[in-house]
């Protein structure tokens, strides 16, 4: 028998923090459900959107941080 | 030179670069830039304290990984994820300033978002998309929107998220709940209601 999915059990889902047994119960009930269905494909949907944001960090960080490893390493070689 | 690809493991590069391998710090940091400055600016939404920022995470990476000291059980992703956080939310709240819906600085904030080959007016249609949703991101309640960036951009556990704020796993899903509710809610109200074909599911 299948346990009833929460809201928040729907949540865990989209992020993957599911056992087995959850994520075959939430499936199970998404398709009997269509409110479940239609809140995680809101949530899904959502969740795209927000993958697609994203930001660069500037060259000039990068190059810094790497200098600061160079440094580092050379420091700790002439201890 | 050592050619490094991503199919060697966090673990591997880590051991590398202790060894001396400065390409494979290079790969490390090329593999979690975008992941932990996004994580920082959606905290600070201030394009110059976020690289300073994401600098200074890096460099308490390098300190700690040349020190000898790093456990090596952990997973480095919510390790350097959870440093970048710290040191966001420390900030944030030394300035105890609240990100508000905030004018665009000009469209250099855009330019790092990676499209595929669309055409010039479905690019348009996203990155309207994207400016509103962001916009909506900073009018959620604080608690709200803290779990939301530390889960979805810092990709932080939901337990580590509980105990990270101090509260119990429940609060901490029921406050995602809301905020992915209440960014449901307005995205659906704003002009730039998700467009089901730039964004197959």
């Amino acid at each position: 028998m299948t346990k009833t999915v929460t809201q928040n059990d729907l949540v865990r889902y989209v992020y993957g923090e599911v056992s087995p047994e959850e994520k075959l119960s939430v499936e199970v009930q998404k398709i009997c459900d269509t409110e479940i269905d239609e809140s995680l494909e809101d949530m899904m949907h959502l969740k795209s959107v927000m993958d697609t944001i994203v930001y660069q960090p500037q060259t000039s960080s990068l190059e810094a941080i790497l200098k600061y490893s160079k440094q580092k390493r050379q420091s700790l070689q002439t201890v | 030179m050592i050619t490094v690809n991503n199919k060697i493991t966090d673990a591997q590069l880590i051991k590398m670069y202790k060894a001396g391998n400065e390409v494979a710090f290079a790969e490390l940091l090329a593999r979690y830039k975008t992941k932990i400055y996004t994580t920082i600016y959606m905290i600070v939404k201030d394009k110059y304290i976020a690289e300073d920022l994401f600098q200074e995470t890096f460099i308490k990476v390098i300190n700690k990984l040349t020190s000898g000291t790093y456990n090596e059980e952990g997973k480095f992703s919510m390790w350097v994820s959870r440093i970048a956080h710290n040191l966001a939310i420390d900030h944030f709240r030394k300035k105890k300033r609240y990100p508000t819906i905030l004018a665009e600085d000009g469209s250099n904030i855009f330019n790092t978002l990676d499209f595929t080959e669309d055409s010039i007016e479905s690019k348009r249609v996203k990155e309207d998309t994207h400016a509103a949703l962001k916009q909506l991101i900073q009018t959620l309640p604080e608690s709200q929107r803290e779990v939301l960036i530390m889960r979805h951009y810092a990709d932080m556990s939901f337990k580590e998220i509980a105990e990270a704020t101090g509260v119990s796993i429940n609060t901490a899903l029921g406050r995602m709940r809301y905020a992915l509710i209440n960014l449901r809610k307005k995205f659906k109200e704003t002009e730039f209601a998700y467009d089901q074909n730039s964004y197959p599911k």
